[in-house]
């Protein structure tokens, strides 16, 4: 298989993988886009229920994680072929690998093929945790525990052995700088942050040490951060399934570019990940 | 503090042998890929294990495993086998922890992970990963609050003689690259070694001391308050035995719980100061704490960083190699003969 032309989706059950195809499907059939369905995916089952959903004014539904659904876009950008790759709809693959430290070969051979990749991150969800270095806490009670018990992996760790992983995959040492795969790490359900910061602003602020890992790792001009809002705002109130009934899902989302700039158009988002 | 020698101590690797793989017995002494209860590849029908019970054969199960790739690493603490996972790619350093029972030399390694994790950085050197970050999580989360409010350190470390955890650190600074790992262990095994290096109890000791290529040794501040001169014959015990065969190998002194460093009787202080500028030579000293008065906070964020760039700094400088060939005097004129340019 040709090493190029493929940009991989990755992410962790709810990192938002599902309403960003959904609703980047929908804009591209409506040709609402400059980049085109080079021809018609072959199967969009799992998405198909999203864009229904959105359509009615209703939240998609959190693909169940262990519907191991691959979802291939094949896409033409500026006059090229791309294949949009997302391996593992639900995310127990993703989950898995860093669970199990294992891969399963369909994703080695996927990996391997691909030379762009774009990690969803849902920074929402990332909650800080306090520990003795954030502030004093001389005063504290301190007590010795008995026991040594895992806690398992918080999700900064996660997103570095996932990375991790997948680089061992593609047999890419740490040693040089990384120039392919390009990494793009997109931060999603971004209207949830209520914020004017740039996209690497608000990694840094969520997960500094994986910042330092990807910029230590990768070559500088092959790493990008974007925001990423599919949905625009939550579909929880009448008010806001209204808004989606009358106006239309194609009518909102919206990314962030690096500078933090905002732009109604979230296919721009493969664009640049391809630039 | 009295430690049990029980290999029920080992909880931590079992637990994640149970989170990460299939076995969910707790003290199976089985070895990484083993199992104790059936042969080899019976493994599925062991009562304790959690993967895929199959109605399947195993002929089938094997099949189905194929399908996935086991990576090398499984993000617990390395053992010593386990080093030739990262031998290929660069030769390792190892940092040996070194200091009594109960000097904070577990909670320095959870604080040094803890920074790294808030986004507190190294000034040369760059973080570019880790094979073991199960294993630093754990650590680390022995300095997080707890919801009551309170901080649970961590337990002793075990201190059973076949006891090793490695953690481990990528880091590059331009173009050189370093794996380093440090080489954690139970004060206890450390002082029965300074005492006698051949105790058959101090194996691990025996091993951290010959494999690492620099040291972190720990003084306990509290210690010294509480046990006062007891507390510094014990440290300097282990100071001089540490120091006894170190063949030029980096040491950083640390004094450990270093907020109540001028609680310590300061002719205490000053006595083991003396002590270990003398075995240690030029070694430098730090003071370190697991407590922020400020942010950033000199003890804690700071110092703790700063000894590790010390003993890579110190790794990385040039050895002197000794170029002159040793000149050998004899009554002899044919073994005193220098050459044709010798004899000009």
């Amino acid at each position: 298989m040709a090493v190029n032309d493929s940009i991989l989706i990755i992410g962790h059950p709810a990192s938002g993988k599902t309403t960003f195809l959904a609703q980047f499907l929908t804009r591209l059939k409506k040709r609402k886009s400059s980049i085109t369905l080079s021809k018609i995916p072959e199967n969009i089952k799992a998405i198909t229920n999203a864009q229904n959903r959105l359509a009615s004014g209703e939240e998609p539904e959190t693909t169940p994680a262990d519907e191991n659904l691959e979802l291939v876009l094949p896409i033409k950008v500026d006059g090229k072929n791309i294949d949009l790759v997302c391996p593992d709809y639900g995310g127990e693959q993703v989950n898995d690998l860093t669970a199990f430290m294992e891969i399963d070969n369909n994703w080695n051979k996927l990996v391997n093929s691909s030379n762009r990749w774009m990690l969803f991150i849902r920074p929402d969800k990332i909650t800080p945790e306090y520990d003795l270095s954030l502030s004093s806490y001389e005063d504290i009670e301190k007590t010795k525990s008995t026991t040594f018990t895992s806690p398992g992996l918080s999700d900064q760790s996660k997103f570095i052995e996932l990375l991790q992983a997948l680089l061992y995959t593609k047999n890419k040492g740490m040693r040089h700088p990384i120039f392919e795969p390009k990494l793009s790490i997109v931060l999603t359900c971004w209207d949830e942050l209520n914020t004017t910061k740039k996209p690497i602003q608000v990694l840094h602020e969520k997960t500094p040490m994986l910042l330092h890992f990807i910029e230590t790792v990768w070559e500088k001009e092959t790493l990008d951060t974007f925001g990423l809002s599919a949905q625009e705002f939550p579909l929880t109130s009448q008010e806001a399934k209204d808004k989606y009934l009358n106006d239309l899902p194609e009518n909102f989302g919206y990314m962030v570019d690096q500078g933090g700039v905002e732009d109604k158009d979230i296919t721009k988002l493969v664009k640049m990940v391809l630039q | 503090m009295v430690i049990s020698r029980s290999p029920s101590q080992h909880t931590c690797e079992y637990e994640i042998k149970h989170m990460r793989k299939k076995c969910s017995k707790i003290d199976c002494p089985a070895p990484k890929g083993l199992c104790l209860e059936q042969a080899s590849p019976e493994y599925p029908k062991c009562e304790y294990w959690l993967g895929d019970k199959p109605e399947q054969s195993v002929e089938e199960q094997k099949t189905v495993k194929k399908r996935v790739q086991s990576l090398p690493w499984t993000g617990e603490p390395f053992q010593p086998t386990d080093i030739e996972i990262i031998s290929q790619r660069s030769a390792p350093l190892i940092v040996g922890m070194v200091g009594n029972a109960n000097a904070g030399k577990t909670s320095y390694l959870g604080m040094l992970y803890t920074l790294l994790f808030n986004g507190k950085q190294l000034e040369y050197w760059q973080f570019s990963g880790s094979c073991t970050l199960a294993a630093w999580e754990m650590l680390a989360q022995y300095l997080k609050i707890k919801p009551d409010g309170n901080v649970e350190f961590a337990p002793p470390t075990p201190s059973n003689p076949d006891f090793y955890s490695l953690y481990h650190l990528a880091l590059k600074r331009g173009d050189l690259f370093r794996d380093v790992l440090f080489a954690d262990s139970s004060g206890e095994v450390f002082k029965d070694w300074s005492v006698d290096v051949q105790d058959p109890n101090a194996e691990n000791a025996r091993w951290i001391y010959e494999k690492s290529s620099a040291f972190i040794f720990m003084a306990d501040s509290v210690a010294l308050i509480e046990r006062k001169g007891a507390a510094k014959a014990e440290i300097v015990q282990i100071a001089e035995q540490l120091a006894a065969n170190l063949k030029e190998r980096p040491v950083a002194i640390v004094w450990s719980k270093a907020d109540k460093i001028n609680n310590v009787r300061e002719n205490i202080r000053n006595a083991l100061e003396e002590d270990l500028a003398q075995v240690f030579g030029g070694s430098r000293v730090f003071e370190v704490s697991n407590f922020t008065k400020s942010d950033p906070d000199i003890l804690c964020h700071k110092n703790n960083l700063a000894v590790i760039e010390y003993l890579l700094e110190k790794l990385n400088e040039p050895r002197l190699i000794k170029l002159i060939p040793p000149v050998s005097v004899s009554d002899d004129l044919f073994f005193n003969y220098r050459g044709f340019y010798g004899s000009k």
